[in-house]
Order: structure tokens, then sequence, then C-alpha cells
């Protein structure tokens, strides 16, 4: 009977073991890569969840062995082992070991995530220098939205000026970042009131907005899920499920949950431009209601 | 005589029971005090998972309960306050108790051979100022606003803007005089937060009741580094010692070392909130809606790192007890009835522990020196 039990509890965890060598083949786990270096995030994960999973292989391996060989007869009794320290230097120094391996392999990945330019390792950060980016953004978060702030001619003059005080001919939209393909972007992240982290779970981008500081983040997509249409006004996905979302993943209040918004990747810079001119275009219309209604409500006087 | 002499050794029922100095009274305390927490701790966690379940519905059983306003279903605040109430009862009140109060305690000086701890007196005060924040805690869940709701890592702004006294008070109506109501504690429109209506007075008392918590388990780690130390029985050296008092020794040096940080951030938060103090406050200010909060000088990250400091080791602080247990415990159940409970092995089998313990927090310090640590997820910066 209590083979019985061991094959059972052998059963379920090859089940578990299958799922998770099937996961990533199935598209069950991580939802689809775009970034340009998104592939060295996937990569370190599962590195990872190889190197555990080994470990489950060969624990639960050698308990359900002991279960069978052990468990039921009495045929013969198992021998233990004390003091023995070659075998606890060993179990001491291979942890060691991979904790050092996976330490040391995460940096090329961090490295490409945290500088726009790998070739000069120049970083993101603004330093006054000419950085190679074809787009900038203003994200600002705010209890609960997304507020995002692109500007005309799709780079900013002087960045760091800009991102603090913005232009008049600025495109502001709420809750939709849109870029295009092969694009470098690079986004101020602030907030005007609490902590908020801005994920992009497509681009494998994640990255806490701090109150009273400018984040820099950027990133690179290299897959497209959208195209203008400029006879209709409307954008038509490429893609079934074509949808990237924008989360916030750090609680800010009541509404945290609320705070999402989608992710625009256009398939190229003209189809970008045509959609950026409609919109302002529509920004405009909108701003010369809005003076139009407050003369009218004002009888002319402001 | 003798009659006497006797009465003078036996304490009465309050002595002996309640403000009771031995250790095994004070073990038993922690115990079942942990297990009413563990209780509210389960309800507010079954209260999480029935939102989960009906999402987008009216709540069964409880929805009649809840305020007209939320039309049977929860608000989003009072979900927020469910989480972050259940995580910090879970952590400060029942896990941390359970396994180095009580079972510090209790086994502590049985198991190394010593009468009682070092200090039995401020042993049963490390119990007796636990009592403070047992009432501010559970008071904290009917003051105006809800008890804490921005997590139980508490960050800043979310869980320490105040809004201006009087601004969310009734404006009076021309010609007429504002009604002012007699203060009360569960009803102070003065320190609601814009930011999360849990961030007023329930977050105030939150970190006033952890306070007490913290100063608690101070108490209570210095006198178990003490008493094994330096009250062991002849002939029970370290090296001898069992696995258990091991685990637990290591404990209370952590705690000795880390809780200090995280009693000095609640101090430092408690005056952002009480007296406008700008320890975590970003010198741009903030604007929540229309309204602008005066420039702070502080920065919020500075929280994260008090707050880790103590955080990370706890992570360890409440896994190492209950390792040292399993460790004593499992040898008999295969069988193994040589030396693998005898003190002999348990300095080899410390010393990975040791060893994991002394690594994962100095890679959690070096995490703070960004270039250090490229991996630190949690680092914002």
């Amino acid at each position: 009977m209590k083979i019985f039990w061991s094959l059972v509890f052998a059963v379920i965890n090859i089940g578990a073991l299958g799922i998770f060598i099937a996961a990533p083949y199935m598209g069950w786990w991580l939802p689809k890569n775009v970034s340009s270096f998104g592939g060295d995030v996937d990569r370190l994960f599962y590195i990872i969840l190889a190197v555990t999973g080994f470990f489950f292989v060969l624990t639960q391996g050698i308990l359900v062995y002991s279960m069978i060989r052990f468990g039921d007869r009495k045929v013969e009794k198992a021998s233990y082992i004390h003091g023995h320290l070659g075998m606890e230097a060993l179990w001491t120094a291979v942890p060691c070991l991979i904790l050092m391996y996976l330490g040391f392999v995460q940096v090329p990945a961090w490295a490409k995530m945290k500088y726009i330019d790998l070739e000069t390792w120049f970083p993101v950060r603004f330093s006054g220098k000419n950085i190679e980016h074809d787009l900038d953004m203003v994200v600002l978060a705010r209890q609960w939205e997304w507020r995002i702030r692109t500007p005309q001619g799709s780079r900013a003059a002087n960045a760091a000026q800009w991102a603090e005080t913005g232009n008049l001919n600025d495109l502001h939209l709420t809750n939709e970042i849109h870029a295009w393909k092969d694009a470098r972007v690079r986004i101020h992240l602030k907030t005007q009131d609490v902590i908020h982290s801005l994920f992009l779970p497509n681009l494998r981008l994640k990255q806490d907005a701090l109150p009273g500081k400018t984040m820099p983040v950027w990133f690179q997509a290299i897959e497209a899920n959208v195209k203008y249409n400029p006879a209709t006004g409307q954008l038509e996905e490429l893609t079934p499920n074509g949808a990237w979302e924008i989360a916030c993943t750090e609680l800010c209040g009541g509404s945290h949950y609320r705070m999402r918004g989608k992710l625009y990747i256009h398939e190229s810079k003209q189809d970008y431009d045509r959609w950026f001119a409609d919109a302002m275009k529509l920004q405009r219309s909108h701003e010369l209601n809005k003076q139009a209604n407050i003369a009218a409500s004002t009888g002319g006087r402001q | 005589m003798s009659e006497l002499s006797h009465q003078h050794h036996s304490p009465g029922f309050l002595k002996k029971y309640i403000f009771s100095e031995d250790h095994k009274i004070i073990g038993i305390q922690f115990l079942f005090t942990g297990l009413v927490f563990f209780a509210i701790g389960g309800i507010l966690a079954m209260m999480v998972r029935l939102q989960l379940a009906w999402p987008d519905g009216n709540l069964p059983y409880i929805g009649k309960w809840f305020p007209q306003a939320w039309g049977g279903k929860m608000s989003p605040d009072f979900y927020s306050m469910l989480f972050t109430m259940h995580a910090s009862v879970m952590i400060f009140f029942v896990v941390i108790p359970w396994l180095t109060g009580a079972f510090g305690n209790f086994l502590i000086p049985l198991m190394i051979g010593a009468g009682d701890m070092a200090f039995p007196k401020l042993n049963m005060l490390s119990y007796w100022v636990l009592w403070p924040a047992f009432i501010i805690i559970c008071c904290s869940f009917f003051v105006d606003g809800g008890a804490a709701g921005s997590g139980w890592t508490a960050y800043p702004t979310l869980s320490n803007t105040n809004a201006e006294a009087g601004l969310d008070a009734p404006v009076a109506k021309e010609g007429e005089q504002a009604k002012k109501e007699p203060y009360s504690l569960f009803k102070d429109d003065s320190r609601n937060s814009p930011a999360a209506s849990g961030s007023g007075m329930g977050q105030i008392l939150w970190l006033v009741s952890l306070l007490f918590v913290g100063i608690g388990s101070m108490m209570g780690s210095v006198n178990y580094i003490t008493t094994i130390l330096n009250m062991r029985a002849p002939g029970m050296s370290l090296m001898r010692m069992p696995l258990t008092v091991w685990s637990l020794f290591i404990t209370a040096v952590l705690q000795a070392l880390a809780l200090p940080v995280l009693t000095v951030a609640l101090i430092l938060q408690l005056l952002d909130k009480l007296i406008a103090t700008n320890f975590f406050l970003p010198p741009g200010g903030m604007t929540f809606g229309n309204w602008q909060t005066t420039p702070g000088g502080g920065q919020p990250l500075l929280w994260q790192h008090l707050f880790w400091f103590y955080s990370h080791p706890a992570v360890y602080i409440m896994i190492l007890p209950a390792m040292g247990i399993s460790r004593k415990c499992l040898p008999p159940f295969h069988a193994s009835h040589s030396s693998a409970t005898s003190p002999w092995s348990s300095p080899w089998l410390a010393l990975p522990d040791l060893a994991l313990l002394s690594g994962v927090i100095t890679c959690f310090k070096a995490a703070w020196i960004p270039v250090l640590a490229p991996g630190s997820c949690w680092q914002p910066l």
C-alpha cells in the first residue's frame, strides 16, 4: 500500500514537472516578448528555472526512491551518515557557486536594460551628451492614471529641460503609449503624488516612479501591433490579441487596480507620424472648442 | 512558621499566571495571544478571498454589513485595508511572537539547562509591552478612514501624506457659525490623508502599535542572547548546544541588530504624520487632484532603505526558528535515534545556515549601492 502512495506522489511530481517543461512552448507562461532586451531577461528566468528544476527532480527523485525502497519492506535498515565533512563542504559549495554564477550572468542583461547604447556603455541618464534615441516621452503617473506627453517631431531639443517644463505643441495622452517598431524610446518617468511603478510586461520593463525625481527608462520594441488608418482615423490591430498592457505594479491607493493602459507600437515611423499629425489636430480642435466654450460662458471676458 | 514561609514563597494567582516572571508561563502567554491574533489575521484573509471569489458581484454573507454607499460591494480602500492589516497582524502579532516569543521563552532555558531567563522582569515586560500594541491595533479598525491601507510596507508618500487641517471639514454656510464638534479620536478629520483613506488616523495607530511590538521584541532578543551566552549548564558548550537553540540565538542576534532601524523609521514616519516633519516627503511637493502639498525636503526612498534593513533579515527571523525546530523534530520520525539529534552534530548543521544568513544579508546591504548589485530589482534607482 505504501508503494501505491509513493507512486501517486511520484506521478503528481512528474505531472507538475511536465507542466513546467511544456509551459514556455505553449505560451502559458510569459506574455509575448517584443523588447530588444527582453530575450536576455527571459533567458535569465529560464536559467534559474532550470537550476531549481534540476534540484527539484533530484530531491523528489531521491525521496520517491527512498519511499519505495525503505518505506514498506523491512528488508534492510537504511544507513545514516554523520559528520561527513566532504559532503557538507560539497552542498555548501555548490549553492555558493550557483549563486555566484547567477550573480555574474545577470550583469549583461542589466546593463542592456539600463544603458541605451551598449557599445559605448552610454548611460540612459541625462548627461547632456547626444544620446542616440528616436523618441522622447514623459510618463507622469498620478492617482490613478498615466499621463503621457510626446514632443512635436519625436525628439525634444533639450530633453532634460523639456521633461520638466514641456512645450506648447506637445501631444498629451492618457493611458496610451505610442511608439514605432525599432524606435529607441526614452521615457522620463515621473509621479505627481505617491510611488507608482510603470510596468510594460511585453517589453519586460518595470520601473518605480519616485515622487520628486525623474527616472530615466528606455525601450526598443522589435514588433508592431497596430497600423493607423488615416481614412477612418482608427488604429487597426495587426495581430490578434494585439493589445499590450501598461500596468501599475506598486500599491498606490484604493484604485491602484484601475491604473492600466495600452501600448501601441506602430509598424513604421511614417505610420506613427501620420497618426501623430491627426492626433495633434484632434487635440487642437478640442482646445479650440474648450476656449470657445469658456469664451461663450464668460461672455468674452476671461 | 513553616506555613508562613510557605505562603511567602508561593505567589498569588496574579503573580503566578498573569504578571509572571516564569519563562514557561510567559511562553504560553505569547502562544495564546498569538492564537487570538492568528484568528483575527485569518478572518481578514478570508475576507480578501471572499472579494477575490466575487470580484464584481455583491458579496454574500457580509455584503449586507457594508455601508449603504458601497452597495453590497467591498470598497477598494476597504480591500487595501484588509490585506495591509492581514499582513501586519500575521507578521508582527503572530509569526514573530510565536517563533521567538513563545518557542524562545519556553525552550531556551529548558534546552540549555538554565533555571530561567537571565532577566525575568525584562522578560515579563517584553510580553506586557505588547498589550498597548494589541489594543491600539484593534482600535485602529474603528477610526475615521479605517485601519492602515498602504500595504504592510507602508511606503511613503502613500502612507505619510497629511491633508491640511480642515481640508475635508464641512464649509460653513454664509451667516452661520461653523459647528465645532467635540474632539474624538475616532472622528479626527484633521489627520485625513489625500493619498489613501487608511493613511490618516489608521496609519498613525499602526505606527504606534508597531513601535510597541518592536520594543518588546528588542527586550526579548537581549534576554535570549544573554541567557544563551551566560546561563548554559556546566558542560553545555556552544558547540554542544541543540540546533533549535542555535537557530533561536541567531534570530535574537538578527533582531537585536535589525529591529532598532525599523523602530527609528517608524518614529520618523510618526513625526512626519504628527508634527509635519519632512523625512519622507519630496522637495517638490505633491499634487493630489486640485490640492498641492507644501514642499518637503526629504526622500521617499529613505523609508525603503530603513524598512528593508529590518524586513529582509525579518524573513530569516521568521524562518530560522522554524528550521531549527523541524531539524530537532524530524529525526525521530525517520527512526534515526543515533547522534542525529545529539548536540554533536549541531554545529555542522548550523554552519550552512550561518553562511547562508551572513551571505544573504551582505548581499542586501551591498544592494544599496546599485553598482555593486546590478540585479537588486527592488532598488528603484
